[in-house]
């Protein structure tokens, strides 16, 4: 299990509907998220293709897609933490109504120091034949929705809805239960059957006879539940955690040290969190550090580094093994590091949200020494090196951390409001209202609109004028400077109002499709039955002057063919064709097209 | 299913080769410069890598796409499995025909039984497509699933592509030189016609029409350009040698221009990575490397004292718009540090400033991680980039062994 080069999973074949089924609903949460990654996601979702190739190359396509996933789509995470992009995409726009901020919420803990931190996929599909069964699948991760190529592990479990109840799924529902009822309009029930999903039987992955779902949800008391399930008399323990500390202290690793006797417990974890956290805090573990090699292997052959992409490929897997008995072991999976705001302690309850799958299978398979030989060789060329401490400068001022960390928690928690009116012909102002928010000395944050720059210091009320009807947006930009340098970056998702008339779908559209070539290139891709990923490239070579529409109706133009066979086999297809048609701006559209639209017209379903 | 998770199939390959290179040791990034360096790379020697060994892999790859069409339907493995094969058998006979001499560059010649860890299809796969061997924008995985569909299609299984007029002929060229046993005969070197191939294809793509062995072949000057860099010592600037042989040739001007701009940029962030050492040996405690250094950089700070346009913010604009053009976009965080640096140069400001702009970019770029947060011993070496190359002593292999094949009698 888990060797480096041999099992490994590629994300967007994990979001590919299964043979002869349609996805009907994601959800997906996540502690971070990057916009031009979730723009990635309806490549898989819609055409069925993995994720190669850059969402530059594929407005078009792009632009069909999310119409086409429309509210199929939801994503939450945590208020603030959208990644700000180095260049706007208006198709951003098209994303918004799928994202559901969470301010995070500790109870009666701290919240400012807790996060919204689970990272997982719930997909449901459906298949056209009413006998089949509803398909579900569960992605757990310990990745968020960003770019990130660090070493992350991720499960991915498939399951059919049928027979009885299920008492195992309880927890997965409650968990889900809990994020819409604190931070969506709607309640879980308006989107997932809780009866067809409780009754889902999971397909268990290799070597694992028996999983089960674990996470942060309050009990009764307003605690969050510990997301680990530990007996006490275990043989040998195995940590793999990016992060180990909170306050200068090891409080988890403390705490589960009570769970396997003294060496026989190892941590995995980065270089540096070991030395930051110290010999002798670790006394009792043997320690293990991601090979620095891998960690720097990229830069140090020069290998193209992706704008888009964290280049940095350190460890950011999170796992616990225990060998229970002589014969099995356990795992915990998903996005909890062995912290106390992650875990708790023994007196503590955790602070962050999160989600673990819990699986049983036999030590011989999945058991901590199999891991270890897995990871650690004699040679020191293994994914993991015995660590070596050394000293660490220290460099962290926690004061000023803990003031620009309370400092975050009131600008995420604030109830941003934004209005937006006509100012001029064609032109929108968009006015910021929310809470006052208490500036602490040296620090200073100002605040801009994402689609339009345009940074203001930060004020009760602020306005925006003469924005174009594709910049409208809920997302608005915190910049956060200390002593006159930026120290943190903040995305932040306000509720918006609109106070004029504005279809900004069609204002985006507009702006992608700005001459009849472009025009024609979407109509190819659609008409492209299957389009390859070829084709949904080549659907946006407009800066290159080229695409399918110069070469329309040239003679050998297969145009009317290809309209012929949609009537005959995807009236569906039309359908789209007309909708487009009223989207954008009529002086686009060929005449030679209109023509040979008045033709088609009539095969359009709802017509 | 469950284990490590790769975006795509791209980084799951970047994943493999470096699994395959723990032991390796390179250059690392510190001040994150590392995207706009590669930038002017990919300008002036597309399709290049530093991981690239021999020409020769930028043939077998097609030539293993050709021998699969010529397989029988019901033989055909999945393409990505028979390349894998194939890329394996190659390593082989590679090591089997040169037992005698064995010259560098076999790529997975100590790993036979284990099988290559560094796919050449992988590494090459980019300049697979910026020479237009394979026309594409797809990753490899993706064409291979797309080349595959369209090899088993009965329209494709005549395999006559002298016409290239079937469409999977147009997507994966083949290349002159071909013939059904080339594996068992295989030799590193290059035989006149796949030398002349490629010289074909580097001067004839539209697409790297600018880069700089384009140029080269197209005025004839590759010879040249060979023959200067080996006289050169081992210390020399090459990247700069080859710029002077070149700055009153021929050659394109929008060459010129861009490798001009490129050496300007590398000699800028020269003095910045000079004061980071500066740090590091502070860090380390060591006065010797301190005083050599901080010469070092007085020399530095004289040239640059007389070339002051260089650091002017027009210059700045300049480099981006050749690196990246208007389409690619760049790391905004590096960009605020170059203007930083510049300016500080500019006005001539205190070396105390210089240093903290310095360190306070490579604590930004690399966190915790950042060698001034740790302990380092007083031996500490150089750290980082100095003088920039632009993978031109990799391109220079490649044309090294595409001009010995052309001198190969016919």
């Amino acid at each position: 299990m888990l060797a480096p080069d041999k099992n490994r999973l590629d994300y967007g074949e994990q979001l590919i509907a299964p043979e002869g089924y349609e996805l009907t609903h994601a959800i997906a949460t996540t502690y971070s998220l990057d916009l031009n990654t979730l723009l990635t996601v309806p490549i898989a979702m819609c055409f069925g293709h993995t994720l190669e190739g850059s969402v530059e190359h594929m407005r078009i396509a792009l632009l069909e897609a999310l119409g086409v996933l429309g509210d199929k789509l939801t994503v939450f995470y945590q208020q603030g933490n959208i990644k700000l992009p180095d260049k706007y995409n208006s198709l951003f726009g098209l994303l918004e109504d799928s994202l559901v901020p969470v301010v995070p919420n500790a109870g009666e803990s701290d919240s400012a120091f807790s996060s919204f931190h689970p990272k997982l996929w719930l997909l449901r599909f459906k298949s056209p034949d009413e006998n089949q069964n509803v398909k579900y699948r569960l992605i757990v991760l310990s990745r968020n929705l960003t770019f990130d190529r660090s070493w992350d592990l991720s499960a991915v479990i498939n399951g059919e809805s049928r027979g009885k109840r299920k008492p195992a799924n309880r927890p997965l529902i409650d968990f889900f239960d809990e994020i819409y009822s604190s931070s969506s309009t709607q309640s879980f029930d308006d989107v997932i059957d809780r009866e067809e999903l409780v009754r889902v039987l999971w397909q268990r992955p290799d070597n694992i006879n028996e999983l089960g779902f674990l996470s942060t949800i309050f009990d009764d008391s307003n605690k969050r539940q510990h997301p680990i399930r530990l007996e006490h008399s275990n043989q040998t323990m195995l940590a793999v955690s990016p992060f180990i500390r909170g306050g200068g202290k090891v409080g988890a690793l403390d705490w589960l040290s009570a769970f396997a006797p003294d060496l026989q417990r190892y941590l995995f974890s980065r270089k540096e969190e070991l030395d930051m956290a110290g010999e002798k805090a670790l006394d009792g573990w043997h320690c293990y550090a991601l090979n620095e090699h891998l960690v720097d292997a990229e830069e140090n052959e020069e290998m193209d580094q992706s704008p888009f992409v964290e280049n940095d490929l350190n460890l950011h897997a999170k796992l616990l093994v225990v060998d229970e008995t002589d014969s099995t072991s356990s795992w915990h999976l998903g996005s909890a590091n062995t912290t106390q705001a992650a875990m708790g302690d023994a007196f503590h309850s955790p602070r962050n949200s999160e989600f673990m799958l819990r699986l049983t299978g036999s030590k011989e398979k999945i058991g901590v020494h199999s891991l270890i030989e897995q990871w650690v060789n004699e040679h020191g060329t293994g994914l993991f090196t015995k660590h070596e401490f050394s000293e660490l400068e220290q460099t962290e001022d926690e004061s000023s951390d803990r003031t620009l960390r309370l400092l975050e928690f009131s600008l995420i928690k604030a109830d941003w409001k934004l209005e937006v009116d006509t100012s001029d012909d064609d032109e929108y102002q968009l006015t910021l209202n929310g809470t006052q928010v208490d500036i602490p000395p040296s620090f200073e944050v100002k605040v801009s609109i994402l689609s339009a720059s345009q940074p203001r210091t930060l004020a009760r009320e602020i306005i925006w004028d003469s924005l174009k009807p594709s910049q409208i947006s809920a997302l608005i930009h915190f910049e956060i400077s200390e002593n006159d340098t930026v120290v943190k970056n903040l995305v932040v998702q306000a509720e918006i109002t609109l106070n004029c008339k504005l279809d900004r779908g069609k204002a985006i559209t507009n702006e992608l499709l700005e001459n009849g070539s472009q025009f024609m290139s979407y109509i190819a891709m659609l008409l492209h039955i299957d389009p390859s990923k070829q084709d949904l490239m080549n659907s946006a070579r407009k800066e290159l002057g080229e695409g399918a529409g110069s070469m329309f109706f040239s003679k050998d133009s297969v145009i009317y063919e290809k309209l012929m066979r949609a009537a005959a086999l995807s009236p569906e297809l039309l359908e789209r064709i007309d909708r487009l048609q009223a989207q954008v701006d009529e002086k686009i559209i060929p005449d030679e097209f209109k023509l040979l639209w008045d033709v088609f017209s009539s095969f359009v379903p709802s017509k | 299913m469950i284990g490590w998770i790769d975006f795509s199939s791209i980084e799951r390959d970047r994943v493999s080769q470096v699994l395959s290179m723990l032991q390796e040791k390179g250059t690392l990034d510190e001040l994150g410069i590392g995207q706009i360096r590669d930038a002017f790379a990919d300008q002036l020697f597309p399709g290049f890598s530093t991981i690239q060994t021999r020409a020769k892999y930028f043939v077998t790859i097609p030539y293993i796409f050709y021998d699969y069409r010529k397989l029988e339907l019901h033989e055909r493995p999945p393409l990505d499995e028979y390349i894998n094969q194939q890329e394996d058998k190659l390593a082989i006979c590679l090591v089997e025909n040169h037992r005698h001499d064995m010259p560098k560059g076999i790529i997975g010649k100590d790993s036979l039984e284990k099988g290559v860890a560094r796919k050449p299809s992988s590494v090459y796969w980019n300049g697979v497509r910026q020479l237009s061997i394979a026309n594409t924008e797809l990753s490899l995985r993706e064409f291979t699933n797309q080349y595959q569909a369209l090899a088993n299609k009965k329209s494709e299984t005549h395999v006559d592509d002298d016409e290239l007029h079937s469409d999977i002929a147009h997507q994966m060229t083949k290349p002159d030189g071909y013939n059904e046993s080339w594996l068992n005969q295989v030799s590193i070197d290059l035989t006149r016609k796949e030398a002349e191939f490629l010289k074909n294809k580097l001067q004839l793509s539209s697409k790297i029409e600018h880069s700089v062995p384009a140029q080269l072949f197209k005025h004839n000057l590759v010879g040249d350009a060979l023959q200067m860099a080996d006289m050169l010592t081992n210390d020399a600037w090459q990247a700069e040698a080859l710029y002077e042989k070149l700055k009153d040739s021929p050659i394109s001007s929008q060459t010129k221009t861009c490798f001009e701009k490129a050496l300007q940029f590398s000699f800028v962030l020269e003095g910045a990575h000079i004061r980071y050492n500066i740090l590091i040996a502070h860090r380390a405690k060591n006065t010797e490397q301190i005083e050599l250094l901080s010469e070092e950089f007085d020399v530095w700070l004289n040239h640059a004292s007389k070339q002051l346009t260089s650091f002017e913010q027009q210059s700045i604009d300049s480099w981006y718009d050749f690196a990246f053009g208007p389409y690619k976009n760049a790391n905004n965080r590096t960009r605020q540090f170059i203007e930083s640096w510049c300016s500080l140069i500019r006005e001539n400001a205190s070396v105390d400033k210089l240093s903290a702009c310095v360190k306070q970019q490579a604590i930004a770029n690399k966190g915790a991680r950042c060698l001034l947060r740790k302990a380092l011993n007083e031996n500490q070496k150089w750290v980082g980039m100095r003088k920039l190359e632009f993978r031109w002593p990799s391109a220079k292999v490649i044309l090294q062994d595409i001009q010995e094949g052309l001198d190969v009698s016919a």
